[in-house]
């Protein structure tokens, strides 16, 4: 039985905004084991994004974490819940034990200072050092993602340096710690497709090698088919689908998942008109009452307004939160 | 509250503007539909903005004050009273009824500060009037045609500001004065206008060459900012997509400047236009202070501060006064400005529109079906540094 | 240094020569715009004898067509064989007289300047949207709005005749030039008393400078900080779970780059333009220099004093240009 690394049972996020409060987040639960390469998955605005930096309780203001618990598995054994750990404990877990990549490594990287220097202060800050050391890890883990010259890369500035290469320094960067658990928010959504693949490739040799738990943010279905183990669709604050990848994408169980399977023409195929799920994502100052995906299902049926439905299993380890008739008989116990 | 009254004139004199559009040219309303709920949602922000309504009321007081004070005070601004009572001379605030008291002369404080009111205003109007579009102008064609005429215009626009301001205006503001009165003397239809815009007697029209000179020079130090900024703007306007669409339809230069790349820079421009108002006050009280600019009779803020200073501290209400009516004019106008920034940048507005579409939601009414207009709103941000570093311009752009 | 760095050097000077031979000769078409008889105004106006004009015209070239007068002119200047008019010294030796005096109030205006803007403006963005940061507001407006020689007048009025702290008259100086930056001088020399007088002569205009500009740069300095710690690379660099000393030097270091070119033109602005401070105060530096030469159509001067003022634009410019250089690799290409 695979341990697992992280719970994040009922989260709940909220942004007290001028124009209300936005209720980004309500009722997320879901489990990541180790070693696996965990998807999340969904359209922008759905909340992803949010809860990846919950976990390390990186929601700026004016968001709050509301309610919830986030166990984390440290590597020592023990279990804690991020959400409550003192802050110094918690800038200890950051960036040695759960690490992250953003979307834009332009932006992640500080212009002002070298490479090298953001390399070992990473490494510094949790403990390893001197420099000298740090600096030949560098060194070695720029080597690992595959960038030409290290050496010489340790004094060049971010601005030197293309998208790709950048987003593998922020990779050797987070790694640099040997996390357990890699948070990846779209690393490959701001780099062309060749490089994407490039990328993907090296994620999951790393991972391979020093044995980690990725949790993969996306928006990218086939980049969940690619390297995904287990995925969750997540509309609108919520999770609507969990299952493994092969499962989901064989038996698409929730309206919204199959909406969006549909979607991604077969290339293979002509077609004569895209397939879109109607209208667009709901408000979440004021989110649709029960369920948050009605007014564009096309099951919908009188239920579905008032009642909000809860992520049950529907077949081993297949997650769906959906009235429809057949899933709720089809639920197990 | 308040707020109402303030947003229902917004809405009068909007429905103004679009009637006069309308009666120019049928059809503006519907075309400029989207711009004008823009600005409705501007104002509305701005109505908001206790700084700027302050700064709105405070102005419009010293544009009244400029408009019908000399008419309204209670002397006239050559009313030198020392003449009926020697005593007269240096009053306190307070004595014989005068109540802010009396300059060297016996003039009543407050007469001749109505009078400087006017003369303030009407200089501070001519000089933005002339002083922005020439600026402006130049700064347009330096930016988009570029090559040599742009090496030229930002080679004189950098001499100029070399030369601190207010040496400059010192500089040509006396060299003028002589030059002027001859084009004073010899022409009595200028002589007529100026004694109408400063509202003087006849006889002092020949004092006016001061106060021309002040103006002329104020104007040939306040363009080269505008043509760094505008051109700083052309600059980064031109490489939008839109511009090239235009180009490649045949659009000539002019329209081009005019209907797609103006509206968009626009913004930070009007924000430094109304922050100089203030600006050009006090480099205008400075000169006078100085013995520039008006001469007596004609009072001016500036002049009297100096006379107060002659006999400092015992004339302090010589100073006092007038420097509050400095103050308090430019203050208005830097409030003005200052909200006007918040309110045009969409980031800073976002928290003030929110309030409003809440409590008068605009009503969505359906586009009529035009061609789209190709100039799309680029929000510019209006940053102090850009106004002010050199830098920002001169740095090496990899092109 | 950099090859980079030298070719960006070379660049800056480049562009800054033609811009100063462009302010002689604004100033020498000023000059030579003057309708006056500028021989008569210098010989003592109306009473000017006709053999003392005609001795000016003869020194000064004033009959010669414009251009050799102006090659004379640039030849005096360079040889500093150029004579006032009106003093008889060489101009160079007053303006070298005059120069120190607004150097030192310029060291007393930028004291007070960063004193109070720097603070305010790290606090106001700590505290944005609260009721300080509104009041920095205010208080830049304010500062602009307000006329110097007017809040000049109403503070000798509180601080000489109500309490006699200050002083108004005179200029304290060192018993040796070494620097020609006067409270270096005493400095180096020990004169603590002189330091003293110093301190009451240049302290309220300085102070007065300060209080004006000081908004302002508040401002400035808050925008650019709340910019720097709202970036990106300022989340990664929580996310990596940096120390928060680490984090601040990040986040100072990226705000601290657009005010030093704006404290770099304060300086450059109070070196050449604090005429009205100079004037009411009764010192004796440059800007005064330059409003009596103007005044006195003392063209030689002019032109002498506004090389000078051009010089020092340019100076100040290049300085913050290698400052800027030095601090931010992205300037160098």
């Amino acid at each position: 039985m695979p341990q697992k690394v992280l719970e994040v049972k009922d989260l709940y996020v909220y942004f007290y905004t001028y124009a209300g409060v936005v209720k980004a987040l309500t009722g997320v639960s879901f489990d990541v084991f180790e070693g696996e390469t965990f998807c999340l998955v969904g359209e922008t605005g759905c909340g992803k994004t949010v809860t990846s930096r919950a976990i390390t309780r990186l929601i700026p203001s004016p968001g709050e974490i509301v309610k919830g618990q986030i166990l984390f598995h440290r590597p020592n054994g023990e279990v804690v819940n991020n959400l409550e750990l003192p802050e110094e404990e918690l800038r200890k877990i950051r960036g040695s034990e759960v690490a992250y990549i953003f979307q834009d490594p332009t932006a992640a990287l500080d212009p002002l200072y070298n490479i090298g220097s953001q390399f070992t202060e990473t490494m510094l800050a949790h403990g390893s050092g001197p420099k000298d050391e740090a600096l030949r890890k560098a060194v070695e883990m720029f080597t690992s993602v595959r960038i030409p010259d290290p050496e010489k890369l340790v004094k060049r500035h971010p601005h030197e340096l293309s998208g790709g290469m950048k987003q593998r320094v922020v990779i050797a960067t987070s790694l640099s710690n040997r996390p357990r658990l890699l948070i990846a928010d779209e690393p490959t959504s701001n780099v062309d497709v060749t490089i994407q693949a490039q990328l993907l490739g090296l994620l999951m040799g790393l991972r391979r090698d020093f044995g980690m738990t990725i949790l993969l943010i996306t928006h990218n279905m086939g980049i969940v088919a690619e390297v995904g183990d287990r995925v969750a669709v997540m509309y609108a604050g919520k999770i609507a689908e969990l299952a493994p990848v092969v499962e989901l994408f064989e038996r698409p169980l929730h309206p919204y998942t199959q909406g969006l399977l549909r979607a991604v023409p077969n290339p293979l195929r002509r077609i004569e008109r895209l397939e879109s799920i109607p209208g667009t994502i709901p408000n979440l100052i004021s989110p649709p009452s029960g369920c948050r995906f009605h007014p564009r299902c096309p099951y919908a049926f009188d239920s579905c307004p008032k009642e909000e439905p809860e992520l049950i299993e529907v077949e081993p380890d297949h997650y769906v939160a959906c009235l429809l008739p057949p899933l709720q008989q089809r639920r197990k116990g | 509250m308040s707020e109402r009254i303030f947003d229902q004139l917004t809405n009068a004199v909007l429905r103004g503007i679009q009637g006069v559009g309308e009666r120019l040219r049928p059809g503006w309303t519907t075309r400029n539909k989207a711009q004008t709920d823009e600005w409705r949602l501007m104002m509305y922000a701005y109505n908001r903005s206790l700084p700027g309504m302050i700064g709105f009321f405070l102005a419009l007081g010293f544009i009244m004050a400029g408009l019908l004070g000399p008419f309204m005070a209670p002397y006239k601004y050559n009313e030198f009273l020392i003449v009926q009572n020697p005593d007269y001379q240096l009053k306190p605030p307070g004595a014989y009824g005068f109540a802010m008291g009396t300059d060297f002369w016996g003039r009543d404080l407050v007469s001749i500060l109505l009078q400087g009111a006017r003369v303030s205003l009407i200089i501070s109007i001519i000089t933005i009037l002339w002083g922005v579009p020439i600026g402006i102008i130049l700064g347009l064609v330096s930016g988009y045609k570029g090559g040599k005429i742009d090496e030229l215009i930002m080679r004189v626009t950098d001499v100029f500001i070399a030369f601190p301001t207010l040496v400059l205006a010192i500089a040509f503001a006396i060299v003028l004065p002589p030059r002027i009165v001859d084009l004073l003397v010899a022409s009595p239809h200028l002589r007529t206008l100026m004694v109408w815009l400063f509202a003087i007697e006849y006889r002092d029209a020949l004092q006016l060459s001061g106060i021309l000179s002040v103006i002329i020079a104020m104007i040939i130090v306040w363009w080269p900012t505008y043509t760094r900024i505008v051109r700083g703007s052309v600059l980064s306007a031109r490489e939008n997509l839109f511009v090239e669409a235009a180009r490649a339809l045949g659009v000539s230069t002019w329209r081009i400047l005019l209907k797609h790349i103006l509206p968009n820079i626009i913004g930070p421009i009007l924000v430094l236009a109304t922050l100089d108002f203030g600006s050009v006050m006090i480099t205008e009280a400075a000169l006078s202070f100085l013995g520039l600019g008006a001469q007596d009779p004609i009072p001016e803020w500036g002049a009297i501060i100096y006379i107060g200073s002659q006999w400092f501290p015992a004339s302090w209400w010589l100073i006092l006064f007038p420097g509050l009516c400095v103050f308090t004019a430019a203050l208005s106008w830097n409030l003005i400005g200052d909200t006007l920034r918040d309110v045009l940048d969409p980031k800073t507005r976002r928290s003030i529109e929110f309030k409003v579409k809440e409590k008068a939601p605009i009503k969505e009414e359906k586009r009529a079906e035009v061609p789209v207009k190709v100039s799309v709103k680029v929000p510019v941000k209006a940053s102090e540094e850009s106004s002010e570093g050199t830098v920002s311009e001169d740095a090496p752009k990899s092109s | 240094m950099s090859t980079s760095m030298k070719r960006f050097l070379i660049r800056r000077v480049t562009t800054f020569a033609p811009t100063v031979f462009g302010v002689i000769f604004l100033a020498f078409i000023i000059a030579y715009v003057l309708p006056a008889d500028p021989a008569r105004a210098w010989g003592g106006g109306e009473k000017a004898s006709p053999v003392t004009i005609e001795r000016i015209k003869q020194q000064y070239h004033l009959n010669d067509p414009w251009y050799l007068q102006f090659i004379y002119l640039i030849h005096g200047v360079f040889t500093n064989s150029i004579t006032d008019p009106i003093s008889g010294n060489p101009i160079f030796d007053d303006l070298f007289r005059a120069f120190p005096v607004t150097v030192q109030l310029t060291i007393f205006g930028m004291f007070f300047t960063l004193l109070i803007g720097i603070p305010l403006g790290i606090l106001a963005a700590l505290k944005r949207d609260t009721k300080l940061d509104t009041a920095v507001r205010i208080m830049a407006l304010t500062g602009v709005a307000t006329p110097v020689f007017w809040l000049a007048y109403i503070f000798i009025y509180v601080f000489f005749v109500m309490l006699g702290w200050i002083t108004v008259l005179g200029v304290p100086s060192p018993s040796r030039i070494i620097t020609y930056i006067p409270i270096l001088d005493a400095l180096l020399l020990g004169e603590f008393n002189i330091i003293g007088d110093m301190i009451k002569r240049y302290s309220l205009p300085g102070f007065i400078l300060g209080f004006l500009n000081g908004g302002i740069l508040a401002r400035i300095v808050r925008n650019s900080f709340l910019d720097a710690i709202q970036s990106d690379f300022i989340d990664y660099a929580k996310a990596r779970g940096l120390h928060k000393t680490w984090i601040w030097k990040h986040a100072l270091k990226n705000a601290f780059v657009p005010v030093i070119t704006v404290i770099g033109l304060a300086v450059g602005g109070l070196l050449t333009g604090a005429v009205l401070t100079e004037t009411v105060f009764g010192l004796p530096g440059i800007g005064r220099y330059s409003v009596r030469s103007i005044f006195g159509f003392d063209f030689p001067a002019i032109v002498c004093v506004t090389l000078l003022f051009g010089l020092v634009y340019v100076t100040v410019n290049f300085v913050v240009d290698i400052i800027y250089a030095v601090i931010d690799p992205r300037i160098r290409y």
